[in-house]
């Protein structure tokens, strides 16, 4: 798989190090554990509940939860734990969504976060590049639109790049599971998108050039 | 591979799995000479390389601020959050809600006792009686029941597994109140009066963001009337403490049908809160002072049970 931005590493050099000191109570190495980590444990909240508070919400409680846990951590890898306790954060927030909806109808849904837009290197012409952009917000739009446990899936998988395995561990569930909540996943996210009339490649095809 | 695979069903998986590159060497040649004959999978195939490669370039977005933590937020757990999630506190609860029931029980017992102590048969004495008081909280989907019978026997009649969703669940058969009052052995020997109190929305004590609203309807449907009266085989002297959970109707209202006096009105929260009403009829003065107990206790009970449910509900996190 190819790497994508969010996959650079998956956890700093000196992490066990690190760990063991966060356990014996010392504050500054979790912060640096922390620092290293909230890119992702942000973003994967970012879009399993779209932008607003919320997000915020359940990334700091995670990190908590994470602190306070940290003895129930017991080997393995590291992010997959901790990107289990920020998935649990966004589920206890999304059944509070479901038990009170108005709250989900008032709160933004993939909205802001196109402030720290990256345009897309290379040599795209403008008009790709708005096509581009289109499709990326109909996505994010659709994400939102899965099922929690696909999306899920999707986000740790196409979008934060762990690969199978550490996708497992992280939502505690078999390979298997997690390979047909992908593949179901990204079927879906093709559906919504055509449904809402997105410029797939397919879409070009029975009518020809349609733009 | 073989040369009717153009009659296989379209491998949705396999073209959303390759769309990833992460199709295993062995199904991946199959796959692509599936597709090389069936122009819909190649059109599939496509649309999914798009949609899965945006998901790759979809850049993070920076996070709004530091979410290092601060020696506060790492030192003090915040009491909801962290003591809501302890175990002990779970066990507590319920060790607190038995206690509850037993002192809820043994008080009905005196209550009962002193009348069949005083008239035997029950229909001369002038103490009132309040032979069957039938609790039923029903949190969200949960629905726990507990009858007091009047043989003190009120650990056995914690009737619900506390926390257990399933065996809970059974419990919703609960709510009619002469079911329950049929249950108390001793309950011939004084008179009767089935009294359900309903909590409806178990919403005491626990914060409104973990309680789904339940459907108030839910627990009202097979509420008793007040021909529960009239069925009671009781003498009219009978005390009989009846809430008939009937959502339309203010505690005040019922208060005021009652006569009671203000210390049951310091109830209205429970009552107010579980959107039934309290209907309390004291017959006498000494009784008072033992309904007034028995109301208290029985709100103690609700509030605990619905701690209970709360805490039961945030401790099954496993990190």
């Amino acid at each position: 798989m190819e790497t994508t931005p969010h996959a650079s590493a998956s956890a700093p050099p000196d992490e066990a190090a690190l760990l063991d000191r966060a356990r014996s109570g010392d504050l500054a190495a979790f912060n640096q554990i922390v620092e290293f980590h909230q890119v992702a444990v942000y973003n994967l909240c970012l879009r399993m509940m779209g932008a607003g508070q919320s997000a915020e919400d359940a990334a700091q409680e995670a990190f908590i939860n994470a602190y306070r846990h940290l003895d129930k951590f017991r080997g393995g890898i590291f992010r997959a734990w901790l990107l289990r306790i920020a998935s649990n954060a966004c589920y206890d927030e999304l059944r509070r969504r479901k038990a009170r909806p108005a709250v989900s109808l008032d709160e933004p849904r993939g909205g802001d976060d196109e402030r720290s837009y990256d345009p897309p290197s290379g040599e795209a012409t403008l008009d790709e590049r708005a096509e581009q952009m289109e499709l990326r917000a109909a996505i994010e739009a659709a994400l939102l639109r899965l099922p929690d446990d696909q999306r899920l899936a999707i986000i740790l998988c196409d979008v934060q790049g762990l690969d199978y395995a550490e996708i497992a561990e992280a939502t505690r569930t078999s390979l298997g599971t997690v390979k047909s909540r992908i593949n179901r996943g990204r079927a879906r996210l093709r559906a919504i998108l055509l449904e809402s009339g997105e410029l797939l490649p397919s879409r070009y095809r029975p009518t020809g050039e349609n733009t | 591979m073989s040369p009717f695979s153009f009659l296989r069903r379209h491998p949705r998986g396999d073209l959303a799995q390759h769309a990833g590159g992460n199709l295993p060497e062995a199904r991946r040649s199959e796959l692509e000479s599936h597709v090389a004959s069936c122009g819909a999978c190649r059109a599939e195939l496509e649309d999914l390389r798009r949609v899965v490669a945006t998901l790759q370039t979809l850049p993070p977005a920076a996070v709004p601020r530091s979410f290092t933590l601060t020696p506060e937020q790492a030192a003090a757990p915040s009491p909801a959050a962290s003591l809501a999630r302890s175990p002990a506190l779970g066990y507590g609860m319920r060790m607190a809600s038995a206690g509850l029931a037993v002192a809820l029980a043994v008080v009905v017992v005196a209550d009962l006792g002193g009348n069949s102590g005083n008239g035997g048969g029950g229909g001369d004495d002038d103490a009132g009686t309040l032979t069957a008081l039938d609790l039923t909280a029903a949190a969200g989907r949960n629905q726990y029941s507990v009858a007091d019978g009047a043989d003190g026997a009120a650990e056995q009649d914690i009737r619900s597994a506390l926390g257990d969703d399933d065996s809970a669940s059974a419990l919703e058969t609960g709510v009619p109140a002469p079911a329950d009052a049929t249950a108390a052995p001793t309950a011939a020997s004084g008179g009767t009066a089935g009294g359900p109190i309903s909590g409806g929305s178990a919403g005491i004590g626990v914060p409104p963001d973990v309680t789904p609203a339940p459907d108030p309807g839910i627990a009202v449907t097979d509420a008793p009337t007040p021909d529960v009266f009239a069925e009671s085989p009781a003498p009219t002297d009978t005390l009989a403490a009846v809430a008939a959970p009937e959502a339309g109707e203010t505690d005040d209202e019922a208060a005021q049908d009652a006569g009671t006096d203000a210390n049951v009105t310091g109830d209205e929260e429970l009552a107010a809160a579980d959107g039934s009403e309290a209907l309390v009829a004291p017959s006498d003065d000494d009784s008072d002072t033992l309904l007034i107990v028995e109301i208290a206790l029985a709100a103690a009970l609700a509030l605990a049970i619905a701690a209970t449910i709360y805490i039961s509900r945030r401790a099954r996190r496993p990190y």
